[in-house]
């Protein structure tokens, strides 16, 4: 079990769907004898910040065909300390389109002495399947060679062998943070009559050459230092060089296709999902029964989506056509499960049966919109939604859930390029997004101190769009396990949950309802005569971000929402305010934030507003960031003092 | 009336008790309407799914050309509430396999039902949702999907397996992941066996019972000896067949009603508090052969480690060492002195690949030459090298706290999974495991930390050895400040020893060295300003690790009008209850006592006077399991504040948890209180 935890600690998987377009392909070339692998030889400049330098890389992509090619890899890491261990490790996938051959893997010291010539027994031969997979047909080979001292440098090469291709291997030489390059070079070569299609980002064009009937191109990165990790900083692709290439015509078990243009890959999607569709008699009358007194549209497509959902449960079963074609409607609806691009095939089929149009989506989910290049078309694919086209707007719709609100598309899928597919192909769109008024996170608490300093607190909390996700999931666990999530919810010292309710509505823009009833022992500090506490209760801030100097990287704000507590606090009589906290008021480019300290018919009222702001900001203004967080939170740890009268 | 409601509580009682032997009529293929109109369970009414009933039945068979084989055969129903329950229906077995010998799986058969118009709809699972995965050399995993599943349906499945491996009779778990209404284990062992069952969990049986039965084999007798059960391969062709009858033992448990099994923090292993049944193979008697014993004693236990090529003859392959154990050991005057060049060698040239094990993978010299093994290469060699310098020394195994409770009473060598090092000298014994590199000779690592522990030796004498540390680990800290203007300046010195000084090491190993730390450190800090900052004894591990530094807080303070309000415990103060959850069904497993200081000497700024302090406190467990004191006093215009906690127990069971939370509860409290100084 041990190896089995290291391996997927180890390599990061994609998710969903297609996981062989998203690959990281590799390949090898036989061995020069007079390498130097002294790490005497190491520029300087390349150590600094360093866990691990690529001391060489030469990747060689071979295309002999449109469904024919090899790659080979060969690669020289040199890793200075055990946080650099992971750019030693190396794995090679494999199926029946792609054949690994020979593997060759020799581990030097410090002084660039061979330390051990890596045998064949010593790689590791496993499934490739990821955990929440039923069914794969993947393999990997890999290594993970298990150092004693430091530093060390593993050299290693292979070749891999094509039997059809859907995508080429991306050029990405800078594959982590902390990681020098000394030199990395990528070479393609084609026939002449199936040119490379390639697009660059931050580094040259190639050197282009001709030898008899084949082009050469030829990409070169030298002494690269190594990238630091910062908070809230860009994607390490978003800095890095980067080459994406993809064929023009390609052929994959028998299906031709062509990526020069998204039409003609939503065309060849199309020919993959092509009668696909049929549902059977029974089916297709429930169908029709189900929405007969239904007149409007919106309502007719939510009302099947329910549908699919009670029918049906996600399950991962990756085959067919590198895991782009999905099993046939007919098939979901007789086994009630599917994975994402079955299930939203048969979301598709259900629809067209009361003459709903719908368009079957491919999607590269995660959390950067513009993961998918929107000028270089290629097929490059995690996962499939359904959007359904009405007049004023689109409506998406995630199939793989049976209890996702209708027409909500989670962090994973929002606000995404993706390829919609129709009859004559296919365009890029953009996924819908929610504003910063649609994440809401709104509270409404009335707190009770007793003579002890003990406190009641009752509390509604409202979440809204993106924000809702969180708490869905809460809601749908059972009670022991909702009891534990309430707990986690609650970050305040000393609290017992009397009572926790949660409910959903799930709207266009979907809600999620929180109510709290909480228990505060000694809530308040009583010191002699005095009482120490602070009335922001539920929502202070939890962490700042690092403050280090010499901000290198832009500053990126993924998600914007808005977030408003009103708390009333009931004391004692024989108590009164010695201290009020000053009201706060900050704005900045990153967000707006309000404090307010009142004390009213005896009672407090606190109010507190925090907007975040999402964009992309200049990376002097880190220091303005970390500003705001500070005054947000010195302003959120406010404390009242109230005196005994006596 | 006393005695009315005396006597029908007894008969609820009665009930109770009949009724809980009473297990489910469950014919496989047949689900009755209740159970597919069953909304909830009352074991936990929120519950995604519940096992309705879970049959396992294991037998020892006799194949001909294979020999004895277990034969598992299980019949699993249940039901599903809610669609978070649906990952019920995906079903992975793992089948082991070495060489020629296999587990095998057959006769696998699933249904989902579900009611549709009032009517129970079947569906079938067939071959499109099976899959067998080859997962590594070793392992092939089987598994199926059932089809057709929704909310309410009833599913269930049956398969056999069939096991070459004698010695891994099937486990047995009455608690799953979610609610078991019912659970049943079946074992029919024949005579020429005895397997010792091995039972744990938090909940009663509901069947516990061990009867006579009977039965047959066709057995093929071979004509040469040389007949091994156990390796067939070695089989002689001369064979004849005969029906042989045996006497057998039943073994039969079940359980009713057991909640799901969910996690809780401050516990070994969660696997240590599951309701399951393992079987041991212990020996093995064929008529007219001899017996065959496997374990039954720790003193066997002993020596068949001792007697293994992969432990006790490591020891002895003293090829390869000599050299080096002298020159290491050269001119060294003591004994202590000896084993700390020896186990410092080791600790600092060869590395720990990360694998628990109480076997070792490689010779000495290969260790040696490598530079890398497992814990028990690494432990083995430092036996042998300690022999070879004249130490006396010897292996301790043991369970890591992951691998779960030592169950002395059940001698089993599964239950070991790690051997560490003993060494004996005119001083006393020294335990140590230099797979760490921040432990000193003498402290184990925390995943050691776990019950007792078995000398492995021939020599007579009390071998158990408590693993649980006698002496605490502290942490000191004392802040000298000022306070001027609002900001708190001055000087805080802390000093950490054993688990804790392990920590603060690994934490600055982690961030590649003291630069590395502190410019952790620092950005991490926003109210906080560190100068000069200093740690001594990093690298001398063992000794108390002092670290020491010049601070200015801007925030510690609070100034309103004529008043000060401050909070003494400024750093390390408990903000949270560690406990949490108001009930616990399980033990508190602490891994080692703890003490912490901390103390404050303020100096109060001119022109201000104590207006008010936080009165002293003094707290205790019961049965002196732990304590907490907090102190204040003033010396002129120097307040000193001191806060203390000792935690000197490491196991507190589900009675004592009110008490362990109530005491942090008032820990956390009182360390919220403020000091207030007003302006003369």
């Amino acid at each position: 079990m041990k190896i089995k935890y290291k391996f997927y600690q180890s390599i990061s998987r994609t998710y969903l769907l297609g996981t062989l377009a998203l690959m990281t392909l590799a390949g090898g070339q036989q061995l020069k004898a007079a390498d130097d692998y002294r790490i005497s030889s190491i520029p300087e400049k390349l150590l600094e910040q360093a866990d691990a330098v690529v001391r060489k890389s030469e990747k060689t992509l071979s295309i002999r065909g449109k469904d024919k090619g090899t790659y080979r890899v060969h690669q020289a890491v040199t890793v200075l300390n055990t946080n650099g261990d992971k750019y030693a490790f190396f794995a090679v996938w494999y199926n029946p389109q792609r054949k690994v051959k020979s593997i060759d893997c020799t581990v030097y010291d410090a002084r660039g002495q061979v330390v051990k010539k890596v045998k064949n027994k010593d790689i590791e031969d496993v499934s490739a399947i990821s955990s929440f997979s039923i069914y794969e047909d993947d393999r990997v080979k890999y290594y993970d060679y298990d150092a004693s001292s430091y530093p060390y440098t593993v050299e290693y090469s292979y070749e891999i062998e094509f039997d059809g291709f859907l995508s080429y291997p991306d050029w990405n030489p800078v594959t982590g943070f902390r990681l020098a390059v000394e030199q990395s070079v990528l070479q393609v070569n084609t026939p002449t009559d199936l040119p490379l299609r390639y697009k660059i980002q931050r580094t040259d064009e190639p050197i282009v050459t001709t030898e008899g009937d084949l082009n050469w191109y030829r990409w070169k990165l030298t002494e690269q230092p190594a990238y630091e990790k910062e908070e809230f900083m860009p994607d390490l692709d978003e800095l890095t060089p980067q080459v994406f290439l993809a064929p023009a015509e390609f052929a994959y078990e028998g299906f031709v296709g062509n990526q020069s243009s998204w039409q003609e890959i939503g065309a060849w999607i199309n020919t993959l999902n092509q009668g696909r569709d049929q549902l059977p008699q029974t089916t297709q009358q429930e169908i029709k029964q189900r929405v007969e007194n239904l007149s409007d549209t919106s309502a007719i497509i939510q009302s099947l989506y329910e549908y699919m959902q009670s029918k049906t449960r996600y399950v991962s079963i990756q085959l067919g056509i590198g895991g782009y074609q999905p099993f046939k409607a007919a098939e979901v609806d007789r086994l009630g499960y599917g994975d994402c691009k079955a299930l939203s095939n048969y979301m598709k089929s259900i629809l067209a049966v009361v003459g709903i149009d719908s368009r079957y989506t491919l999607v590269n989910a995660g959390p950067r919109a513009d993961k998918v290049t929107t000028d270089f078309p290629s097929l490059k694919f995690n996962h499939a939604i359904l959007g359904v086209p009405l007049s004023k707007d689109t409506i998406w719709l995630e199939c793989t859930s049976q209890t996702n609100p209708f027409g909500h598309l989670g962090d994973f899928t929002d606000n995404c390029n993706v390829l919609m597919v129709d009859e004559t192909g296919g365009r890029m769109v953009k996924t819908s997004a929610y504003s910063s008024e649609d994440n809401q996170q709104i509270s409404n608490a009335r707190m009770k101190l007793d003579e002890q300093g003990n406190g009641l607190l009752t509390v509604q909390t409202l979440y809204s769009g993106q924000l809702y996700d969180d708490i869905a999931y809460i809601a749908r666990l059972n009670d022991t396990e909702q009891k534990q999530a309430a707990y986690e919810q609650v970050s305040i010292p000393n609290f017992r949950l009397e009572q926790f309710d949660y409910t959903l509505e799930k709207g266009r823009i979907p809600r999620a309802k929180e109510s709290m009833s909480i228990k505060l022992d000694r809530y308040a500090s009583v010191s002699g005569k005095r009482w120490f506490f602070s009335p922001n209760v539920m929502s202070r801030l939890e962490s700042l971000p690092a403050n280090t100097e010499g901000r290198k990287y832009p500053v990126v704000l993924r998600y914007t929402y808005t977030k408003v507590d009103t708390t009333i606090i009931e004391f004692p009589e024989n108590l009164y305010p010695e201290f009020v906290p000053e009201p706060t008021e900050i704005h900045s480019e990153f967000g707006k934030y309000r404090s307010e300290h009142k004390v009213e018919q005896g009672n407090i009222l606190y109010i507190r507003m925090l907007q975040r702001n999402k964009g992309t900001f200049p990376s002097e203004s880190y220091s303005e960031l970390l500003k705001f967080y500070e005054e947000v939170s010195k302003a959120d740890r406010q404390q009242f003092v109230l005196r005994k009268n006596t | 009336m006393i005695k009315n409601t005396l006597s029908l509580w007894l008969l609820n009682l009665l009930f109770i008790s009949s009724f809980a032997a009473t297990p489910p009529e469950i014919k496989f293929g047949k689900v009755s309407k209740e159970e597919l109109s069953m909304q909830y369970t009352t074991i936990d009414s929120s519950a995604s799914a519940v096992v309705l009933a879970d049959f396992g039945r294991t037998k020892i068979d006799y194949a001909p050309n294979k020999g004895f084989q277990l034969v598992f055969t299980r019949h699993r129903r249940i039901k599903v509430f809610t669609a978070s329950g649906y990952d019920q229906a995906d079903v992975a077995i793992p089948l082991y396999h070495d060489g020629s010998d296999r587990e095998s799986i057959s006769q696998i058969k699933g249904y989902t039902y579900n009611l549709e118009n009032g009517k129970v709809v079947k569906t079938k699972l067939k071959s499109e949702g099976k899959f067998l995965e080859e997962y590594d050399e070793n392992f092939h995993i089987y598994k199926f999907t059932l089809p057709n599943v929704k909310e309410g349906s009833v599913l269930e499945y049956s398969y056999r397996i069939t096991s070459d491996f004698l010695f891994n009779l099937q486990d047995w778990e009455f608690q799953a992941d979610i609610p078991t209404i019912w659970s049943e284990y079946e074992v029919e062992i024949p005579e020429y066996f005895v397997y010792k069952p091995l039972a744990q969990g938090y909940y009663p049986f509901a069947i516990n019972e061990q009867t006579n039965a009977s039965g047959s084999f066709n057995i093929i007798y071979r004509t040469q000896s040389g007949r091994d059960p156990l390796n067939s391969s070695s089989a002689k062709q001369e064979t004849r067949q005969e029906r042989v009858d045996y006497r057998a033992t039943n073994f039969h448990w079940a359980a009713q009603n057991v909640p799901a099994l969910i996690e809780e923090p401050f516990v070994t292993t969660m696997e240590d508090y599951r309701m399951k049944m393992e079987m041991e193979l212990s020996s093995i008697q064929f008529p007219g052969e001899p017996y065959k014993n496997f374990t039954t004693s720790w003193e066997e236990i002993d020596e068949q480690l001792l007697e293994s090529d992969y432990f006790g003859n490591v020891i002895k392959r003293t090829g390869g060492i000599q050299t080096q154990v002298a020159s290491l050991v050269a001119n060294a005057s003591t004994e202590t002195e000896k084993i700390t060049r020896i186990y410092r060698y080791i600790q600092q040239n060869i590395r720990w690949n990360q694998y628990s094990r109480k076997y070792a993978d490689q010779l000495p010299r290969k260790t040696m030459e490598e530079k890398s093994g497992n814990s028990a290469d690494i432990n083995l060699l430092l036996v042998a090298m300690l022999r070879e310098a004249g130490i006396s020394a010897h292996p301790v195994v043991l369970s890591t706290r992951s691998h779960g409770m030592l169950r002395k009473s059940f001698p089993m060598l599964k239950q070991f999974n790690y051997v560490v090092a003993m060494a004996t000298t005119s001083e006393g014994s020294l335990l140590m495991d230099p797979t760490d590199s921040t432990c000193p000779p003498g402290t184990l690592p925390i995943r050691c930390l776990n019950q007792e522990g078995r000398i492995v030796t021939k020599e007579p004498g009390n071998k158990w050895v408590s693993l649980t540390p006698t002496k605490s680990s502290t942490e000191t800290t004392m802040a000298t400040l000022t306070l001027v203007d609002g900001t708190l300046s001055g000087n805080i010195s802390s000093s950490r020893s054993g688990y804790n000084a392990m920590r603060f090491r690994r934490n600055v190993l982690k961030e590649s060295g003291v630069d590395g730390y502190l410019a952790k450190l620092k950005e991490n800090s926003h109210a906080w300003q560190i100068k000069d900052y200093e740690v001594g004894s990093l690298e001398v591990i063992g000794k108390p690790l002092k670290e020491t530094y010049e601070v200015t807080l801007n925030e510690a303070a609070q100034q309103a009008g004529d008043m000060i309000y401050l909070q003494p415990i400024f750093m390390g103060r408990m903000d949270e209850n560690p406990f949490k959850s108001e009930q616990r069904v399980y033990p508190v497993d602490y891994p080692y006592p703890d003490k912490e200081l901390f103390m404050l000497s303020l100096t109060i700024p001119d022109g201000y006077q104590v207006d008010e302090v936080p009165e002293d406190m003094m707290i205790a467990l019961p049965e002196k399991a732990g304590r907490y004191s907090f102190t204040t006093k003033q010396m002129g215009n120097t307040l000193q504040v001191v806060s203390r906690l000792h935690i000197d127990r490491v196991k507190f069971y589900a009675q004592e948890y009110p008490y362990l939370r109530e005491f942090f509860n008032m820990i956390v409290a009182k360390q919220q209180e403020q000091i207030v100084l007003k302006r003369n």
